[in-house]
């Protein structure tokens, strides 16, 4: 296996993989032997060392890789046939649904890795959590919130928005508490980078009730 | 100077650092770059490439009989200066308005000391000296912090040859991704550097002690908790109640630091319709959320923002027990 693979490899496994290292790594998977056994391999790695290895063989399943297939919604047959699979997440369409759904089938990739953390406290599972799917990586400050979190669902919408909000107020207060802190002037210039709040009553720092 | 002359120089620096790096003097090199802002005079530019954006300020640094002034100004936006007169801190801004957001918390610790405060346990952090190369234009010693575990992102920093100051910073992540970035550029040093002019006093909003932690809330409403799991070599530094930008109410909060990197913990009692379970990231910070039951019917929201990996703050979050009662 080439180096490049590992290395996508790996960073669909941190969550740091863009759509075209996502589907390269899934289309991979099921042509590359040595690929997938490295994937378990992987995965039984970061379970062992966190002491959870249901969550590794979790990892390696093809349940897994369909689920991650059925995020990305590709207009292709599921590559295995798995009737204990839940049913496939429902298609979107857009720039920002394809977004989305990268971001989600990279969330379900790392279910295993998020269930070992889970499991010392939640129940041990042995399919990925729709919790788990629930989140996807959203980038903080990347244009008007209601087009990062489009889902097509008027309340479910307002309410991403307003986590979306939320996670963006309490970016601005760890900065400026690392600023007074001790990180500084570094933390400073982050914190006086960031767009203004789209919210007035944050960017006042009045609590939305 | 010619650029022949330039390059044997940069050359005899490089050679220089390469006997350095032979003798392995990491920890000197530290020192030598917390001592640099009592020993040295310098202005540039600090550019700071936060995930796909680029924040830049203008920083001045004069130390003289009187101390140590520093002058910070960010170059987007509106007009902001936050400034350090020895230990006075204060920060202007245009026409005194409030056009900023939270641009009322001046910074504790002058440039060099807020990048590494204090040298990182050896526990946690491998750290040995890179490679000897030139950044902004000038001769630089790299020093590298490998972590030792999954719980934090890889560090590089290239220090100055001639005056240790850090000139370039970087954190990546386990896949060798590159998370955020900070150069000081066109670097001037010695008494050619002039501290800017004290702007007006109308123009200043706020002044504030330096450094210090914030005693405990303790406010009806709030949510006794315990972080079950911290990552090995985080410390507790500062833990109270918050207060300006909080998004929903007055939250308690955490913050925990091992050297280089920082998280906080926010606890708030649980509000409806709030949805918690997105993860988030802007650069090297992520920002993870969830709602955790409190006893007696209540719950609580726990989120953790920090420059650590994702999957180290799920797994703080997963750590967080909550009892309903006031403090």
């Amino acid at each position: 296996m080439s180096e490049q693979l590992r290395e996508a490899l790996s960073a669909v496994l941190d969550g740091e993989a863009d759509e075209f290292t996502l589907r390269r790594v899934l289309d991979e998977t099921s042509r590359n032997v040595e690929l997938r056994d490295t994937w378990a391999r992987y995965s039984l790695i970061k379970a062992t060392l966190r002491g959870d290895a249901d969550a590794a063989v979790l990892a390696s399943s093809l349940a897994l890789r369909r689920r991650v297939r059925e995020a990305l919604a590709v207009d292709e047959p599921a590559l295995v046939s798995d009737p204990a699979a839940p049913a496939p997440l429902p298609a979107r369409s857009g720039r920002s649904t394809s977004r989305w759904s990268v971001a989600i089938a990279a969330t379900v990739m790392l279910g295993a890795g998020i269930a070992v953390y889970f499991s010392g406290v939640a129940p041990s599972t042995t399919t990925p959590s729709l919790a788990v799917v629930e989140r996807p990586v959203v980038p903080l400050f990347d244009g008007p919130a209601s087009q990062r979190v489009s889902s097509g669902n008027g309340v479910a919408e307002l309410q991403r928005d307003e986590a979306l909000r939320r996670h963006e107020a309490y970016l601005r207060m760890h900065l400026r508490q690392a600023a007074a802190s001790g990180y500084g002037p570094v933390a400073a210039t982050r914190m006086l980078a960031l767009p203004a709040s789209e919210s007035s009553q944050l960017r006042d720092g009045v609590a939305p009730r | 100077m010619s650029g022949f002359l330039r390059s044997v120089v940069v050359l005899l620096g490089m050679l220089a650092m390469q006997w350095v790096f032979a003798d392995g003097q990491v920890l000197d090199w530290l020192q030598r770059m917390r001592e640099a802002e009592r020993q040295v005079s310098y202005a540039g530019r600090l550019s700071w490439m936060d995930g796909e954006d680029l924040a830049v300020a203008r920083i001045v640094h004069v130390f003289g009989a009187d101390g140590v002034h520093e002058v910070v100004e960010p170059q987007r936006g509106d007009w902001v200066q936050l400034r350090r007169d020895g230990d006075r801190l204060s920060t202007f801004r245009q026409s005194g308005g409030d056009a900023v957001a939270g641009a009322d918390a001046p910074f504790a610790y002058p440039f060099v000391q807020s990048l590494i405060r204090g040298v990182p346990s050896m526990d946690i952090y491998d750290v040995s000296l890179a490679s000897a190369e030139r950044v902004a234009d000038r001769p630089a010693v790299c020093i590298a912090f490998a972590p030792r575990d999954d719980h934090r992102y890889a560090r590089r920093i290239w220090l100055d040859a001639a005056t240790a100051l850090p000139l370039r910073g970087e954190t990546t992540a386990a896949n060798g991704r590159h998370l955020d970035v900070f150069e000081l550029s066109e670097l001037r040093l010695g008494d050619q550097v002039k501290l800017p002019e004290s702007p007006p006093a109308e123009a200043r909003v706020s002044a504030t002690a330096p450094g210090g932690t914030e005693a405990p809330g303790g406010q009806d409403g709030q949510l006794d908790w315990e972080a079950t799991w911290i990552p090995p070599g985080f410390r507790l530094t500062l833990r109270g109640a918050d207060q300006p930008g909080a998004p929903v109410v007055r939250p308690d909060v955490a913050m925990y630091d091992d050297g280089l990197a920082s998280f906080s913990i926010y606890v708030e009692p649980a509000v409806q319709g709030v949805e918690t379970g997105m993860e988030s990231r802007r650069g090297a910070t992520v920002v993870v959320d969830q709602l955790v039951e409190a006893g007696e019917g209540k719950q609580g929201i726990v989120t953790v923002v920090g420059e650590i990996p994702p999957l180290t703050a799920r797994r703080i979050l997963n750590g967080m027990r909550l009892r309903s009662g006031n403090r």
